[in-house]
């Protein structure tokens, strides 16, 4: 999944600990959202969402899987 | 200096120094179990390898304990532990953690070393020390569950990910070269193993993959 975590964590200033502690996750479980190597829960995403006050759709969103590149169809 | 690069020096050094203080720890296990294998293969005792095996697992348990609890007892170096790039003190509850970590680490060492230590024990030959080993093992697993219990609660959902990532990749691999051994075995193309044998094997299996899992994954 694609996500606009570092960017939105930059533009507010805080450090991977510092979100991971205003989410209730470590320093890693922040580190491994932002590289893709983990995949948040949809509890822990709308927690992300909330803590940015942004949408989750807004923070997240799937990685493209169609062939031709354009993002899946709705 | 751009604050991304200055966080990226503050990360490689901390963990150099991380590390070096690691490797003292390790020296020192090391040594020591250097020296006792010296001395048991001088007293003609012959260890079978999954006793060294497992000697040589529980150094690196109890080694890596003592490390984590000691490292863990500062509130700036355990910060450094938590976060290299942008260290800050270590909260109460991320304390808290490294103990705990570190108390199942030592114990799973104990575990480990006492069946293999235990035949060299005064009165070793009688059944009721023998008896009294075993009933410290229970006692001591005991402990160590309700640990590793403690750390899953406190565990964020990306390390339970991570546990049970190992967990899976350890059942598969375990159980398959526990098929193609007990065949083997049965067709007597493979000699016989025994319990403490296969024992060693997943502890060591288990440490690996969970090694090579948080590498891959960044929590290291």
């Amino acid at each position: 999944m694609e996500n606009r975590l570092r960017v939105l964590r930059a533009e507010h200033g805080w450090s991977q600990a510092e979100l991971g502690e205003r989410i209730g996750v470590s320093r890693q479980a922040v580190n491994a959202i932002e590289t893709g190597k983990h995949d948040p829960s949809l509890l822990l995403a709308f927690k992300i969402a909330d803590v940015f006050g942004q949408t989750v759709e807004a923070v997240f969103r799937p990685a493209l899987t169609s062939t031709t590149g354009a993002p899946p169809h709705d | 200096m751009t604050n991304q690069a200055a966080i990226t020096s503050r990360k490689v050094r901390n963990t150099a120094l991380l590390a070096g203080i690691g490797l003292i720890f390790g020296a020192f296990a090391g040594f020591g179990l250097g020296r006792f294998f010296t001395h048991i293969k001088a007293a003609g005792i012959h260890l079978a390898w999954s006793d060294s095996g497992a000697l040589l697992l529980a150094v690196f348990m109890l080694g890596s304990g003592v490390a984590i609890a000691t490292l863990g007892s500062n509130r700036r170096i355990a910060g450094r532990m938590v976060d290299p790039g942008e260290p800050r003190p270590a909260t109460p509850q991320q304390m808290r953690f490294y103990r705990m970590q570190a108390f199942v680490l030592v114990l799973a060492g104990i575990l480990l070393a006492l069946p293999v230590l235990g035949q060299w024990l005064p009165g070793a030959a009688s059944m009721t020390v023998r008896a009294g080993i075993m009933v410290a093992l229970v006692l001591l697993f005991a402990l160590q569950t309700y640990g590793n219990i403690r750390l899953w609660r406190r565990a964020d959902e990306f390390m339970r990910a991570l546990i049970a990532e190992t967990s899976i990749i350890c059942f598969w691999l375990l159980q398959s070269a526990l098929l193609f051994w007990a065949a083997g075995e049965k067709l007597g193309l493979l000699p016989a193993a025994t319990l403490w044998d296969a024992l060693v094997v997943v502890m060591a299996v288990y440490l690996l993959v969970g090694t090579v899992q948080s590498l891959r994954k960044g929590f290291t």
